[in-house]
């Protein structure tokens, strides 16, 4: 274990891991903080700038998003009254009624300083709870992996929008999508129409790109162009010279931080929650135990500080999953399962054994990212402020610019640049009809992970489709994914209900 | 003019899954004495199956439970979209026949004429992103992206 840990810091403490870890948050407070950018689309277009990375630096630097992301939503939900991110959603409750009243600078020190703390303990709860889970989990064989792949597929009840039935076609979709081009165990050819290009199928990268971050620059560059007038402008900086939260007031709000980070790890550690649940289940929890309920939606620092830290603590909870059982917490870790493949990691219990330095590693560099949030938080908040009403006439074209290079550097090929095209196509009309494509991008990455399991149970099983039930743990499984269904879709009508403003909260 | 989503969904998925369907036999060649439920048909079946089943449900919930969210599908939105869907599409041409920073500047300019953004400041920095995103990825992380006259 010593060896481990010491192979784990001469991992970690590289000059290069630390100057990308700096850079992604960085980044990642600017994605946050631009109404319009999500998280999602900054993890996706910055995927293929990993691939000359080790594996190590590259999921590091794509957690530093992440994490600098959760917070960089709360700058515009405090300072415009827009969440940059979904999770943000519930910081706009008392952010902005607080930097209405001059207190811009308190609010954004209070959503800092509880989204290091909810980060840093979210991730140390991963450091010291995964192994114990991934070791219960080492016993699983191929139907418990068929299992846990279809119980990763339930956070389609969470990112369905308005429509679970939707919600399964738009996975069937990715699925579809997923089993195009040579199948791996058998070597069978599918619908690939004869034509060379679709042998290898679609890749995922540029599946991601067309479906996800072009779409959304066609979807915004449509709704720019309806759009009357701009924002109205402020200037926001002004708004940043009152004193930011002192001692006392830190003192107030811890006790609101933990429950929050309490809630939000057993939250996102459940899939298809997300911190958008979880940020609005802590902020009820805190204004039903508050000693001040009346100042909840005025300008509450526990409202702000109930927010802020669970949706920081998501990022780590909902890591618990994917690295230990191989299945994502929310649409964002979905896409960092994704960057696992691609850069020769499979997520799941044997993570723990096989690739056990390198898993330490990121956990330690998730932690690390929370540390570097915190300087640069207070060191940055005020000039990145700045730019939150960036016209999306220069963003589109740059996320687009970003998009053809990405999808082009996945293997060099034109082929795969001018596919993201009519993926977009298939995006855009999609999202018109109320499709989300999020349960498509699952069906994409979980797609292949239920098909190698499936068949592989059929064959030591003889054919027998009642495998899945027949092995207790499988079977459990299924139950579970069942429960964590129905409960998924009680708690979003629950919370949509009571904030209607809440909708496909899940990112 | 304003559409049933889930009638209209429901009709696109039963026919899309229909037509997998039917082109699985000649698209799924499995040669030898495999089991169908051990084979490479299996998992696409499956899916296109409940394709069908749950485009079904749309059109029940749609017709029978008058569930159904209608969506605002508006011409001049529609324009916007597909003009930009053409701009996608020249961009991806331009790269191809000229290489990522000529295709790039043309992109920019193609989209300052649908946006009708004069600003100069505006096309300037995207210019320089254009060469910034170049040599970010070509020098910087050393991954290629089209060269001009290199056609692939």
């Amino acid at each position: 274990m010593d060896n481990i840990a010491l192979q784990v810091l001469g991992q970690v403490f590289t000059l290069q891991n630390g100057f990308f870890a700096i850079a992604s948050v960085f980044l990642g407070i600017i994605i946050g903080a631009i109404p319009g950018l999500t998280v999602t689309l900054g993890i996706i277009l910055f995927l293929p700038l990993t691939y000359g990375m080790t594996p190590i630096t590259a999921i590091i630097a794509l957690l530093g998003i992440y994490v600098g992301g959760c917070y960089g939503g709360s700058i515009s939900a405090i300072l415009i009254n827009i969440p940059g991110t979904n999770s943000a959603l519930a910081t706009t409750l008392d952010g902005y009624p607080l930097a209405a009243q001059g207190k811009a600078n308190k609010a954004l020190s209070t959503s800092l300083f509880a989204s290091v703390v909810g980060g840093f303990l979210g991730s140390v709860i991963l450091l010291f709870a995964a192994q114990p889970i991934a070791t219960m989990a080492a016993k699983c064989r191929s139907p418990e992996y068929f299992s846990l792949a279809i119980f990763g597929l339930t956070v389609i009840a969470g990112v369905s929008g308005d429509s679970i039935v939707k919600g399964i076609i738009s996975a069937c979709i990715g699925i579809f999508i997923s089993c195009i081009g040579l199948e791996s165990l058998s070597g069978t050819l599918r619908y690939t129409f004869d034509s060379l290009l679709l042998f290898s199928g679609i890749s995922l990268l540029p599946a991601l790109i067309g479906l996800i971050a072009l779409t959304q620059v066609l979807l915004k560059s449509v709704e720019e162009k309806r759009k009357a007038s701009d924002l109205e402008k402020v200037d926001y900086v002004e708004k940043l010279k009152d004193p930011q939260i002192n001692k006392k007031e830190i003192k107030s709000i811890m006790k609101t931080i933990l429950k929050s980070t309490g809630i939000a790890t057993v939250i996102g550690a459940m899939p298809g929650a997300g911190g958008g649940v979880a940020s609005f289940l802590s902020y009820n929890e805190a204004r039903r135990t508050s000693k001040h309920p009346e100042e909840f939606g005025k300008g509450s620092l526990e409202g702000i500080a109930a927010a802020e830290s669970s949706n920081n603590t998501v990022v780590g909870s909902a890591m618990i999953p994917l690295l230990t059982l191989g299945i994502p917490g929310d649409g964002v870790t979905a896409i960092l399962l994704g960057a696992f493949i691609l850069h020769g990691m499979q997520p799941g219990p044997k993570l723990f054994t096989d690739q056990a330095v390198e898993t330490y590693s990121i956990i330690v560099g998730l932690i690390i990212c929370n540390i570097i949030l915190y300087v640069l938080g207070r060191l940055f908040t005020k000039q990145i402020s700045k730019i939150i009403n960036i016209s999306y006439k220069i963003l589109g074209v740059a996320i687009a610019l970003f998009c053809f290079a990405g999808a082009f550097a996945n293997s060099g090929s034109i082929y795969e640049m001018l596919l993201i095209v009519p993926l977009a196509i298939v995006g855009y009309y999609l999202g018109l009809l109320g499709f989300s494509v999020i349960p498509m991008m699952l069906g994409l990455i979980l797609g292949p992970i239920v098909e190698v399991n499936f068949t592989r149970s059929m064959i030591v099983s003889f054919g027998d489709p009642l495998i899945f039930f027949k092995e207790p743990i499988s079977c459990s499984i299924l139950i579970f994914a069942l429960v964590f269904t129905i409960l998924i879709m009680r708690m979003n009508k629950k919370i949509e209900g009571e904030n209607p403003n809440s909708e496909g909260m899940s990112e | 003019m304003r559409v049933r989503s889930n009638l209209v969904s429901g009709i696109i998925f039963i026919v899309f899954g229909a037509v997998l369907l039917l082109l699985m036999d000649s698209q799924i060649i499995v040669y030898g004495d495999v089991k169908f439920i051990e084979s490479a048909k299996v998992i696409p079946f499956f899916v296109e199956l409940l394709m069908i089943v749950c485009g079904a449900i749309l059109i029940i919930q749609s017709l029978f439970l008058k569930k159904e969210k209608y969506v605002e599908i508006c011409w001049d939105e529609q324009k916007y979209a597909l003009t930009m869907i053409g701009i996608f599409a020249v961009f991806a041409a331009l790269i191809y026949f000229t290489g990522f920073i000529i295709g790039g500047i043309g992109f920019i300019v193609m989209m300052a004429l649908f946006f009708k953004n004069r600003n100069l400041v505006h096309i300037l920095i995207l210019t320089v992103m254009v060469i910034f995103i170049y040599f970010l990825f070509t020098q910087v992380f050393h991954i290629s992206l089209p060269r001009f006259g290199e056609v692939r």
